[in-house]
């Protein structure tokens, strides 16, 4: 147990080693939203409602979707599988480490710095929002708040699954970093990060109502804004569906490893 | 000077056949990179239509109206990605590396040979999803482009162009001065969004920002309201003279960021 404390402790202070660079990503990800909220404070000129959401919700929604790609979201793809492909993880196939845990830990321990550093800029930028637009605060009862750190959890354990399991992809093809881009488009479709679903179109909405990745977005939210209330049913499939990640991820690896090889390291 | 001219001229098409020639190497890779970029394209013109569905217009900009200004935007993003992205990246990396001490020793501009000589043609897929969706909005809207619309749209677009690369290439410049930042590329990518938009969505204090200090606002929306039969002189000669300091200050910048650089080896 030890040793995996010591590489989530290791990646944390890489992390602080490229400081720079965690500063440059929270700028990343704060511009695009900033232009999401200057698109919707502009189009709701003259309306009080779309789809059911006020102004204020709806930048709550978007500076949510930002809080919560912030926290959750996994960038280690294209890096991880260049090293893989690079014949650069032999260190962790002679050792006593899991080169699983190596790369989950790694990923946990620079995101916790992340976040640690984020989310004061993300109630600053809140605050700041709130001087532009009457945006409010949403206030939710101590259930939700429950509810919406367990999807948190859940959700950013599905985001890393995911991502791993595209660097196991990395043992066989080659352009598995290609798959990192199909990741994100079908991640923005269908978990409610581009709209609010109840802006969909039907055909969509249907799609988003039958895969599990609106857990990611969209359900926390509405949790949190008190507009959703996550029943056992959703709780056991969003169990049930990182559980099935894990497994697959497990069962690739099994094979995955059987694949690499690699001259003088 | 003509000679010199001719050499940079002959050299420039020197690498874009070597690029050629090493893409035709790769042709799975081809394909499958064409492919991802097209995905993209399209994903953002599904984006559009899904928010101008929902609100009928933005910023004033109707439905073909926007769709005109994505096809901009996309034209550009091929280039973008063509073409600013590989220099930028490689750019950076030889500063970090060290490996910048290979260029300085050339008898050939620096900054020409690090700017010129990557490329790749995966883009050429979205390249042509723009022109398309570009002669479909032209349709759809029935506006009518004469000569010397074209020949401002083709201007502006250049300019546009120009100032994005000049904008990337100070950003990147930064890395003489940080030990190690693998994300300053993703900057100039991120604020692409500044400029998917109209200009007009940009009120108050943003549309200072946006349209005057920082005028990444006006980059597609100036060639698209050409299009639109509008003439918005006065922004295309700020853009055009904001565009020729980007491109001074980026020289000068260059110039003295080389002073900062170190390499041991090569």
């Amino acid at each position: 147990m030890y040793k995996y404390l010591i590489l989530f402790q290791k990646a944390f202070i890489k992390s602080i080693e490229y400081r720079t660079e965690i500063l440059v990503w929270l700028i990343l990800d704060i511009l695009p939203t900033l232009v999401m909220l200057m698109i919707w404070i502009g189009i709701y000129q003259g309306k009080t409602e779309i789809g059911g959401y006020k102004l204020n919700q709806m930048l709550q929604y978007y500076l949510l979707a930002m809080v919560i790609e912030g926290i959750t979201a996994s960038h280690f793809e294209s890096w991880r599988i260049d090293q893989i492909i690079m014949g650069k993880i032999d260190y962790f196939l002679t050792r006593p480490l899991s080169y699983l845990a190596e790369v989950v830990l790694g990923h946990f321990g620079g995101k916790f710095f992340y976040s640690m550093v984020s989310l004061p800029v993300f109630v600053l930028l809140w605050t700041g929002v709130s001087l532009i637009s009457p945006i409010g605060l949403p206030h939710p009862n101590l259930l939700a708040v429950f509810w919406f750190m367990v999807l948190l959890i859940l959700s950013s354990c599905i985001n890393t699954l995911i991502a791993l399991f595209i660097v196991l992809l990395g043992f066989w093809f080659e352009g598995a970093q290609g798959l990192e881009h199909f990741k994100w488009i079908t991640l923005t479709l269908f978990s409610g990060i581009m709209v609010p679903i109840s802006l969909m179109p039907i055909w969509l909405k249907n799609i988003v109502n039958f895969l599990p990745f609106k857990y990611l977005y969209a359900i926390p939210i509405s949790v949190i804004q008190g507009i959703y209330q996550l029943t056992w049913q959703d709780v056991i499939y969003l169990f049930s569906f990182t559980g099935f990640l894990l497994l697959l991820n497990l069962i690739t690896w099994k094979q995955a490893k059987y694949r690499y090889c690699s001259a003088g390291g | 000077m003509k000679t010199k001219i001719k050499k940079y001229w002959q050299l420039f098409w020197y690498f874009r056949k070597l690029q050629l020639m090493r893409q035709l190497e790769y042709r799975t890779d081809f394909i499958f990179w064409g492919f991802v970029s097209l995905m993209w394209s399209g994903f953002t013109f599904f984006f559009f239509s899904l928010i101008v569905r929902v609100s009928g217009n933005i910023g004033g900009w109707n439905e073909y109206q926007i769709y005109l200004l994505i096809s901009v935007f996309t034209i550009l993003d091929a280039f973008t990605w063509s073409f600013f992205y590989h220099n930028m990246r490689y750019y950076t990396n030889y500063v970090f590396s060290g490996d910048l001490s290979q260029f300085l020793t050339k008898p050939i501009d620096t900054q020409f040979l690090m700017m010129t000589q990557n490329n790749t043609y995966n883009n050429i897929f979205r390249l042509i999803m723009g022109i398309v969706m570009l002669l479909w909005s032209i349709n759809k809207l029935q506006l009518e482009i004469s000569l010397l619309s074209f020949v401002w749209f083709f201007y502006t677009f250049i300019v546009a162009m120009l100032f994005v690369y000049f904008l990337w290439f100070c950003i990147s410049t930064l890395s003489f001065y940080v030990e190690k930042l693998d994300n300053i590329n993703d900057i100039i990518p991120s604020l692409r969004q500044m400029w998917q938009v109209p200009e007009e969505v940009y009120t108050g204090f943003f549309s200072v920002l946006f349209r005057f200090i920082i005028p990444l606002g006006l980059i597609t929306s100036i060639p698209t309201k050409i299009l639109l039969g509008q003439q918005p002189w006065v922004s295309t000669i700020y853009l055009s003279v904001f565009t020729v300091l980007m491109m001074i200050i980026s020289r000068i910048f260059f110039k003295f960021s080389l002073r900062k650089y170190g390499s041991v080896g090569n």
